[in-house]
């Protein structure tokens, strides 16, 4: 059932596991598979909406009341203008994939292989990824935050070869594809704010592997996917009022001994997040 | 080594950036243009400088540049109309009110470190002819401003 509410989720984020991506060696049929039909259309409208003329507005002052395109307080009254925070970060994983179970298909020859790979096969199972996470948070009741978060991570695995029946199978690298809601706090301090947080998601895990039946060989991936509870800590440091420099840490409490860190920069759309003291 | 190359240079980016965008903006302080009256209260730097009439307006009023800046890194409200400008017409200090056909003039969030700047007409009493000395209070006791010469 939580893996159901996992698919889900994931295929909202647009990052559910697919099955195995191979494509297999002689398949020719590619020409007789397109079921869609196709509808040409041209553009043969010479008063297409594109070539409307735009008005452009003539200032022709610079005082309140006699403006024509500007109105007193643009440009600079923030009323209302939603505390938002918009962040990218590198950052480093110690994942742990010796518990997980990988599923897919490998085509060979017009014939699917069923794949089950077993994380604990591999050589590494305690994984150092490298990877960016993209996020958007709101600030709410001055000091709270609610957010999203998508993010990807890689490594390169070794595995000794695995044969079932024709078909071998080396691992060569697992990625991770996560998304997921990020509760937090902001607590000011001078020109910094320390943010305790919780991450709530789930990550699609793809195993990639070589597989060769014969002297065919194809890049086969197989999948699982899993849930991630990450609390964190992060310190963001304000180099400007409108931008943030962030180191955080966190452990996914879900997967014992897995640490997350990483160096996040943070975009601001009110200065300071908008809290109402420093 | 050349990946560890290759990763410092993207280090040394990601902080170039960091310090590019951060140090971009921020209000730390104002250049006070000559002539300009400036004013101060706990978190906003007022800066106020006669500006030529605009031919626009009904009648001869005196045109005030105002610039504030915010020191404080938390949004301050900002409200003009409750400035209190005054002309001294005939050695008396009569108010003045902002010029506002559209009703626009309100209270605004200035964000921390922000800027913003807005230039109003003031209209004086109808009994005053001529404007010379505008004085302007913001907090604490008024300072005046000479709009000619």
């Amino acid at each position: 059932m939580g893996k159901v509410w996992l698919a889900v989720l994931l295929a909202a984020l647009g990052l559910a596991p697919g099955r195995a991506l191979a494509q297999g060696c002689g398949d020719d049929d590619s020409g007789s598979s397109d079921s869609c039909p196709v509808t040409w259309s041209y553009d043969d409208d010479d008063d297409s909406s594109g070539s409307s003329e735009e008005e452009v507005c003539v200032e022709t002052s610079d005082v309140v009341g006699l403006q024509r395109c500007r109105r007193f307080g643009r440009g600079w009254d923030v009323t209302g203008v939603p505390a938002l925070r918009l962040s990218l970060a590198g950052n480093a994983r110690r994942a742990r994939v010796g518990h997980l179970s990988f599923r897919g298909q490998a085509e060979h020859h017009n014939e699917t292989h069923a794949l089950g790979d077993a994380g604990r096969d591999l050589h590494d199972a305690d994984l150092l990824t490298g990877g960016l996470t993209a996020r958007l948070d709101l600030t709410i009741f001055d000091y709270l935050s609610v957010g999203g978060e998508v993010s990807f991570a890689g490594a390169s695995v070794s595995g000794a070869p695995r044969t079932d029946g024709a078909l071998v199978h080396t691992p060569t690298s697992v990625s991770f594809l996560g998304g997921g809601l990020v509760l937090g706090a902001g607590i000011p301090v001078d020109v910094f704010t320390i943010r305790p947080e919780l991450f709530l998601g789930g990550r699609a895990v793809l195993l990639s592997s070589e597989t060769r039946v014969g002297d065919c060989v194809e890049s086969t991936l197989s999948d699982t996917a899993e849930w991630v509870v990450e609390p964190r800590i992060a310190v963001e440091w304000f180099v400007g009022p409108w931008t943030g420099l962030s180191v955080f840490v966190g452990t996914n409490v879900l997967v014992p001994g897995e640490v997350n860190a990483g160096v996040q920069l943070s975009l601001h759309a009110r200065s300071y997040d908008a809290a109402p003291s420093r | 080594m050349r990946a560890s190359k290759g990763r410092l240079a993207v280090c040394a980016s990601f902080l170039a950036a960091a310090w590019l965008v951060g140090c971009g903006g921020g209000y730390g302080g104002m250049v006070s243009e000559p002539g300009a009256l400036r004013l101060s209260d706990a978190c906003l730097d007022l800066e106020v400088t006669p500006r030529p009439f605009d031919a626009g307006l009904p009648r001869p009023m005196p045109v005030l540049g105002l610039r504030i800046g915010n020191r404080c890194a938390h949004p301050v409200a900002v409200d003009l109309r409750a400035l209190e400008v005054t002309a001294d017409v005939g050695g008396r200090l009569a108010p003045l009110r902002p010029y506002d056909p559209r009703g626009e003039l309100g209270a605004g969030l200035l964000d921390g470190r922000a800027t913003m700047e807005e230039r109003i007409a003031w209209e004086p009493p109808v009994t005053a002819e001529h404007v010379s000395r505008v004085c302007v209070r913001f907090g604490g006791a008024p300072a005046c401003l000479d709009l000619e010469g």
